[in-house]
């Protein structure tokens, strides 16, 4: 009986056109998702690379210039910028530390449009000064990207709604679930065959465009196969859960109409609705303390260093007794007493800065707990993830600028109380940057809540069976 | 057509739909819905708002605690601008959660407006966010579709509308009855967030203009109020030209899902890739370059600020800088403000430009699709679109300036004139009682006016729509058919 089903379901749905159209409409979002995602990571290697060459560049005038000097030359640049000061250095000619694309960069959007990706801490600037935030339309922003991760999450259950919403209202509607009802099979056995023939072919056809799609947009597969293959299975589990839901709605809910605007009610709830108020939730339980308070506090405690900046050097060369001695001139400039204010600044900042990763990480454990209530939620934090776009990502590079930044400062705050000279051969020990990315996690906890949910549902509209066992009629008469 | 038939035909519309326990339902839901996101709303507001009265205060006064101190020293201290929220901005978020609502304001340099929830969110926002307006964008149209979706072509199935046609209804009193009993259970749905709007309108803590708030609160729930009709008329004529009431149905969804979904979001996605944005850093190292082009003031050796300085000793007929009237630090920093504020200005410019032309993609399909429309009219007149933002970005500017100019007047006045340059020195300050002098910002609200013209395009597009439809209606009660 299986193979009848399959052999003639496959048939009318060639027959019917659905197939063709799926394939046709997915070949179209995914294309233009993928094309349109690649593009930006192409966008952001370009901008990194640009940057790059213009620091390049910069370096090379500069080493011009400390030669120039070195040489006893006289040089036409402002005194406080010739680089033999290594604080000249320190604050005029910043690293990039950049965070390039991850290969599955495409996939996901996340935060990517909001975060920039390359930050120059110098020497005397703050972290609180360092600003991760891109420049975007917030329009733009509003809007969300175009990206598979929208494909994915917001139209894939549309298609899979419109696939499948009447399966067994049509059938009951045009009479011949009477006939069907008289065959060796029992409906709940039918249904869910019918059901699962359609996943499969979903499954094919989107497995198959996928993979076409990346491949004509030089997308490294091979490479990140595995990577590749955790996308492919989160995908199919969430579709698996769409079909879930058609197949309880198709047993519990009736007509044709009801079931479709049941099932969109559905998509409205787990796509929009329940996101939201986690979101509302999240920030109404842990707010954010105001950024602008922080700068206040900031500013208030930067004004009180600078009227103990003598008091303060005193202080850090005292603990810093190494400094003191090497350096038998003990010259003191504005410089010194300025770095050494600037750490007790930063020692006395921390717990402020604190209070804010503080709160975010309440409320992603807020979200945490409770994002199995909707598989959408689910699929965008491991598409994020799997991208390199999401939150940890950035939260991430965020601390690895500020370590690079601490030990740009460290390189330059010897020489500076030693009062050494920045020559041309300290150039090549100066720290470079490169970004750490976290190691790929495997999605497969996702993948379980996601399993989960679909397994869930299943046995919510196998439960009609239950209930209705012997009047199997109800079905069919209703 | 008798007016009578017609109330007839509302009457037994809404008679039919409150017999159904569906209704019910999602009257409740929806009342929910809306209480909960009225709640949220003003939360939102009246916590942005006591944080931006309390921050404003703060920052004042720490501006006019500061002691006597060197006025450029001043100009880098710095103090922040606050944005005013439309009281109206409860009911649509806009984009609100993505631009932010303060700056901070020092000499030389324009910090973009930052301090948005966005940066500080987890990933959830992106899903958009639950308030009156999206309910009444996005679920109502959905619910309304429902309800109205087999209206007409239901009874053609029951066979009942032969037998209505032969006593002698009109086609047109039909239509329009069954429009206007959709719209009545529309106006029912709609009740609770004017209500609740209105209320927070009159109780809530909403000093600043009442009367604008009315104004913008009235054109506001017309343009909704329009938006509904159309929904209801695109009812009624897709149920009366479909085949069976399945396809009705998924003719209207396929329109919702067209329109609210996938158009919107392809033309703003086309938007972008045809006019793409520069990154933050080149954006600022063309700026910084162009700076430099023109001339470094901070460099005492640049060769056009000492062009600059050989005709100022011309004209003063003086052979060094240290014989002139005024100081001549302050002098230099003024000129390399006015040039450096030029360029970014320039460049911000065509930056806004670029977003602009990014939006007119999306914007304009709202000549086509209602629901782009009532989403811009909506944005205006809640004060939460680009426009407003652009504005705020804008005010806050020009008031830096002036606060930077002001501390090199200042300068150039009571510093020394044998001070050079410099912004050190212990010896070299201004007295205190000047930071006062200086006024405090005060976000001027964009006016209705100009609220007015971004909607304008939205508003005739509603209006074209409900007048497309009811042609439709007209000409489809000559030509619908019983059978």
């Amino acid at each position: 009986m299986f193979r009848y089903n399959f052999k003639y379901e496959s048939i009318a749905l060639l027959r019917s056109k659905w197939i063709q159209i799926l394939i046709v409409i997915l070949l179209l979002l995914f294309g233009f998702a993928t094309y349109n995602g690649q593009q930006k990571t192409f966008k952001r290697q370009a901008d990194i690379i640009e940057a790059n060459a213009e620091i390049a560049d910069a370096d090379r005038d500069m080493l011009k210039l400390l030669d120039s000097v070195e040489q006893g030359f006289q040089v036409s640049a402002s005194s406080w910028t010739i680089p033999n000061a290594p604080m000249a250095v320190g604050n005029y000619h910043p690293r990039l530390a950049s965070m390039p694309p991850s290969d599955l960069s495409f996939l996901a959007t996340g935060q990517s449009d909001m975060f920039t990706h390359f930050v120059k801490p110098t020497a005397s600037g703050d972290d609180l000064a360092l600003n991760f935030t891109e420049m975007t339309s917030p329009v733009q922003l509003l809007f969300g990207s175009f990206d598979i991760a929208f494909v994915v999450i917001f139209l894939l259950p549309l298609l899979i709604i419109a696939f499948s919403y009447d399966v067994l209202s049509s059938e009951r509607e045009s009479g011949s679930l009477r006939l069907l009802a008289a065959q060796p099979i029992s409906l709940y056995k039918w249904l869910f065959q019918k059901l699962g023939l359609r996943f499969f072919w979903v499954a094919v056809i989107m497995t198959l465009s996928l993979t076409l799609v990346f491949l004509l947009n030089q997308v490294a597969i091979g490479s990140n196969f595995a990577a590749f293959m955790g996308f492919l299975a989160i995908t199919l589990a969430y579709a698996l859960f769409w079909f879930a839901l058609a197949f309880a709605v198709n047993l519990w809910v009736g007509s044709s109409g009801k079931n479709a605007v049941a099932l969109l009610g559905l998509w409205v709830v787990f796509v929009l609705l329940i996101p939201a108020v986690l979101n509302q939730l999240g920030g109404t339980l842990y707010p954010m303390p105001s950024r602008g308070l922080m700068i206040n506090d900031m500013r208030a405690i930067k004004a009180e260093a600078t009227q103990r900046q003598d008091e303060i050097l005193d202080n850090y060369l005292r603990d810093h007794p190494e400094y003191a001695v090497n350096d038998t001139t003990q010259k003191r400039s504005f410089w010194h007493r300025y770095m050494a204010s600037q750490q007790l600044v930063k020692k006395e900042l921390e717990p402020i800065l604190i209070r804010y990763e503080r709160q975010l990480e309440k409320q992603q454990l807020l979200l945490n707990r409770f994002t199995w209530v909707s598989p959408a939620i689910v699929v965008q934090g491991s598409l994020n993830q799997m991208a390199g776009n999401g939150n940890k990502s950035y939260k991430s590079y965020r601390e690895q600028v500020i370590a690079f930044a601490q030990e740009w400062r460290n390189h330059f705050l010897p020489m500076l109380y030693n009062n050494q000279e920045f020559r041309s051969e300290n150039y090549a020990q100066l720290p470079k940057f490169t970004f750490q990315r976290p190691t790929y996690q495997s999605q497969s906890s996702a993948l379980f809540v996601v399993l989960c949910s679909a397994l869930i549902v299943l046995g919510i509209g196998a439960l009609r069976f239950r209930i209705y066992s012997k009047k199997e009629q109800s079905l069919v008469n209703q | 057509m008798k007016k009578a038939n017609i109330g007839l035909f509302m009457k037994h519309f809404l008679k039919n739909a409150f017999k159904t326990k569906v209704i019910y339902v999602m009257l409740t839901v929806f009342i929910l819905l809306t209480a909960y996101a009225a709640v949220s709303g003003i939360h939102n507001y009246s916590e942005q708002n006591s944080i931006r009265l309390e921050h404003q205060e703060k920052a004042r006064q720490s501006w006019e605690a500061n002691p006597d101190k060197h006025p450029h020293r001043m100009a880098h201290f710095g103090t922040f601008a606050f944005r005013m929220k439309q009281p109206l901005s409860m009911f649509d978020y806009g984009i609100e959660s993505f631009t932010g609502n303060a700056v901070f304001l020092e000499a030389h340099r324009q910090n973009s407006v930052n301090f948005s929830d966005a940066g500080f969110s987890t990933g959830t926002l992106r899903f958009g966010e639950l308030s009156m307006a999206m309910l009444l964008q996005l679920v109502l149209p959905l619910i309304l579709f429902f309800l109205g979706f087999s209206v007409v072509v239901s009874e053609r199935e029951n066979g009942t509308l032969k037998i209505l046609l032969s006593q002698g209804a009109d086609w047109k009193e039909i239509l329009l009855g069954k429009s206007l009993g959709l719209f009545v259970l529309a106006l029912l749905f709609f009740a609770p967030i004017v209500l609740f709007t209105t209320g927070f309108l009159f109780f809530g803590e909403t000093s600043i203009n009442p009367a604008d708030s009315w104004q913008r609160f009235l054109l506001l729930f017309l343009g909704y109020a329009l938006f509904l009709l159309i929904l209801c008329f695109m009812s009624i004529v897709v149920s009366t030209t479909a085949r069976s009431s399945k396809n009705a149905l998924l003719t209207l969804l396929g329109i919702w899902l067209f329109m609210v979904v996938l158009v919107p979001k392809t033309s703003q996605a086309i938007g972008n890739a045809m006019y793409p944005t520069p990154s933050k850093l080149s954006f600022q190292s063309a700026v910084e370059r162009d700076v430099i082009k023109k001339g470094d003031s901070h460099n005492p050796d640049d060769p056009y600020f000492n062009r600059l300085k050989d005709s100022v000793l011309a004209v003063h007929g003086v052979d060094s800088v240290t014989e002139l009237p005024f100081n001549y630090g302050g002098f230099v920093m003024r000129e390399g403000e006015k040039t450096s504020a030029n360029l970014y200005k320039k460049h911000h410019d065509s930056l806004l430009h670029i977003y602009e032309k990014q939006n007119n993609v999306s914007r304009f399909t709202a000549v086509l699709n209602p629901f782009v429309a009532i989403k811009t009219i909506s944005m205006a007149f809640t004060g939460t679109d680009f426009k407003g933002y652009v504005d705020f970005q804008e005010q806050a500017e020009t008031y830096r300036y002036q606060l930077a100019q002001e501390m090199n007047e200042l300068q150039m006045e009571y510093i020394s004139t044998k001070k050079i340059s410099g912004s050190e020195g212990k010896k070299h300050v201004v007295g205190h009682e000047h930071w006062e002098e200086f006024p405090d910002f005060e976000h001027q609200m964009q006016p209705l006016q100009s609220s007015l013209n971004v909607a304008s395009l939205g508003i005739f597009s509603l209006l074209g729509w409900v007048l497309l439809s009811f042609l439709g209606l007209r000409y489809l009660s000559k030509k619908a058919k019983a059978i």
